[in-house]
């Protein structure tokens, strides 16, 4: 289990972090969402010890990750794919890193295989697409065969065919019982992969809770013609409303017939009404940009 | 995790680069290229020489001037064993998998020290013999049990490994290649002149601390230059080199981020 508590990171005077508290549990998925810049790797680099926290804790299986013995066997991390030696050859590259905690010799034959790269092990990095080294990084967290699993961007710079393979191995891996945390910036790959979200934007923790449950409930969408005055009356009904190119208003809180019968009662004529099935695109933007959102509360205007 | 895993996995990335065995080929062929060629030239010119230059002829010290060159590779092969794990990301690899930085600074010094002085003393000790071999046609030559012969060849390799830790230590501490490289190579090179611009006249206290200059200390045999300092002081400025400079790479290495 990985776990945060007030985990704050200043650089001079800009907060990176900003008192995280989060946990991250066992036989999951959990997605570490963001814009770039939100404080991910941030995050993830205090998690592994690379850098000091200013404030807080990150502790892994209940320790500091500086104080763990054999830290390969616990947690596997996939940081940047190209930080790897281009002179050296891939199998040297696994075959220090097992070195360094005691790892058999024959595991590195293990994760090369498992990972699609026995026929390259003996290849100089140099030589490697950005998918390869992607794979690479992959094989030398999984060296250690640990319980915790935290990938930073796992599907960049992998064609179709390997962004299938690493969906399919992330999910694998939670089943397996292991804590896995995937940072992505891709909104519709944590939607496929991720059980559990957390958002962070400008380093703090804007949400931090299941799928299902933050994109669950969809929304409607809602069309008139020229400029009306059914964004007040729905706000002032308990619907929270926001404003969608073209026109358009973006509605939850009410049901079609609902908001149908609030446009009849004003004479407001609808060209579309079309109830929308959940996006994470759309749930990452409300919660990430809040001046784009109307509150539920009444306006005193609205009171009238 | 144990000392010896760390020694067996800073030896692997060291032998796993081909910069390792670039460096030292160089090495190889300038001193022991330059060591036949100075002892050729000696022998050949040895009859036109004045009194004053046969006295200050020193058969060890003059095959030596390879080394000059090789300095700068070793000091190379230190820098790069630290720079271009910054270089290139590894060392965040390395931080994960060993998070005791001190440790891992231990067994890459170690590493590269041990490399270095074993590469060192075997440069020097054939140079030593190919250079008497070409001097003992004008009976030039001199043998490992004259006077100060063994501490000077001895000498030479320690000072190799010196220059090499020392480039790791400034590798440490600055984290680029360039940087580091620039450093090393100046404190080598220009040390000596620096320190003797800012010396009062005929005043060696501040010219025996340059590099240069104790490697001068600890590699002569018949002829001892009055700036020179003695062995032992020579000795005594390696040794606070590297516990100056590699004292301040731990330091720096266990309290800045990656």
């Amino acid at each position: 289990m990985i776990e945060t508590a007030g985990l704050t990171k200043t650089y001079g005077r800009r907060r990176a972090v900003d008192r995280l508290t989060f946990r991250v549990q066992p036989g999951r998925v959990t997605g570490f969402l963001g814009p770039n810049g939100a404080g991910k790797s941030t995050t993830i680099r205090l998690l592994l010890g690379l850098d000091a926290p200013t404030h807080g804790r990150a502790l892994i299986d209940g320790r500091p990750y500086r104080e763990l013995d054999h830290p390969l066997r616990q947690v596997g991390a996939l940081l940047d794919a190209n930080a790897v030696h281009v002179g050296r050859r891939a199998r040297d590259h696994l075959r220090w890193l097992a070195q360094t905690n005691d790892i058999p010799r024959g595991r590195v034959t293990e994760v090369l295989r498992l990972t699609g790269l026995a026929e390259a092990g003996h290849r100089r990095v140099g030589g490697f697409s950005l998918g390869m080294k992607q794979r690479l990084g992959i094989a030398a967290a999984l060296l250690g065969d640990p319980a915790v699993l935290i990938f930073d961007e796992p599907v960049n710079g992998l064609d179709p065919d390997g962004v299938h393979w690493i969906r399919g191995l992330i999910r694998s891996l939670a089943a397996e019982g292991r804590t896995v945390l995937i940072s992505s910036h891709l909104m519709s790959e944590m939607q496929l992969t991720a059980d559990h979200l957390l958002i962070l934007a400008r380093g703090r923790l804007l949400s931090d809770s299941g799928m299902a449950e933050l994109v669950g409930t969809g929304d409607i969408l809602v069309r008139t013609a020229g400029d009306t005055p059914l964004a007040a009356l729905l706000t002032a009904r308990g619907a929270t409303v926001s404003p969608q190119p073209g026109q358009a208003l973006a509605v939850t809180g009410l049901d079609p017939g609902e908001i149908a019968a609030v446009a009849a009662t004003h004479g407001i004529a609808l060209i579309e009404l079309t109830p929308r099935a959940p996006s994470l695109e759309e749930v990452f933007r409300r919660i990430t940009d809040p001046e784009l959102q109307y509150r539920a509360e009444p306006h005193p205007e609205d009171a009238r | 995790m144990t000392r010896s895993s760390l020694i067996a996995a800073e030896w692997t990335k060291l032998r796993s680069v081909r910069s390792t065995p670039s460096i030292l080929a160089v090495a190889t062929v300038a001193t022991i290229g330059i060591a036949v060629l100075q002892a050729h030239t000696t022998v050949r010119s040895w009859d036109g020489w004045g009194p004053r230059a046969r006295a200050e002829f020193d058969p060890v010290f003059s095959t030596f001037s390879g080394f000059q060159l090789a300095q700068l590779a070793f000091g190379l092969l230190g820098v790069l064993a630290v720079t271009a794990e910054y270089g290139t990301g590894t060392i965040r690899a390395t931080f994960t998998a060993t998070p005791r930085r001190g440790r891992v600074l231990a067994a890459k010094l170690l590493v590269v020290g041990t490399v270095a002085l074993v590469a060192g003393e075997v440069l020097a000790f054939t140079s030593f013999f190919t250079g008497q071999f070409v001097l003992a046609g004008k009976h030039l030559d001199v043998g490992l049990g004259d006077p100060n012969v063994l501490r000077a060849v001895l000498g030479q390799g320690f000072y190799v490994a010196t220059v090499t830790i020392l480039g790791a230590a400034i590798g440490t501490l600055l984290r680029h290649t360039a940087g580091a490289t620039a450093l090393t190579t100046g404190l080598l090179f220009l040390a000596t002149t620096v320190l003797k611009a800012v010396s009062p006249d005929d005043s060696t206290t501040l010219t025996h601390w340059a590099p240069g200059v104790a490697a001068e200390g600890l590699t002569w045999t018949t002829f001892h230059d009055p700036e020179w300092p003695t062995a032992g002081f020579g000795l005594f400025v390696c040794l606070t080199y590297l516990a100056v400079t590699v004292a301040a790479a731990a330091w720096s290495l266990i309290r800045r981020d990656v």
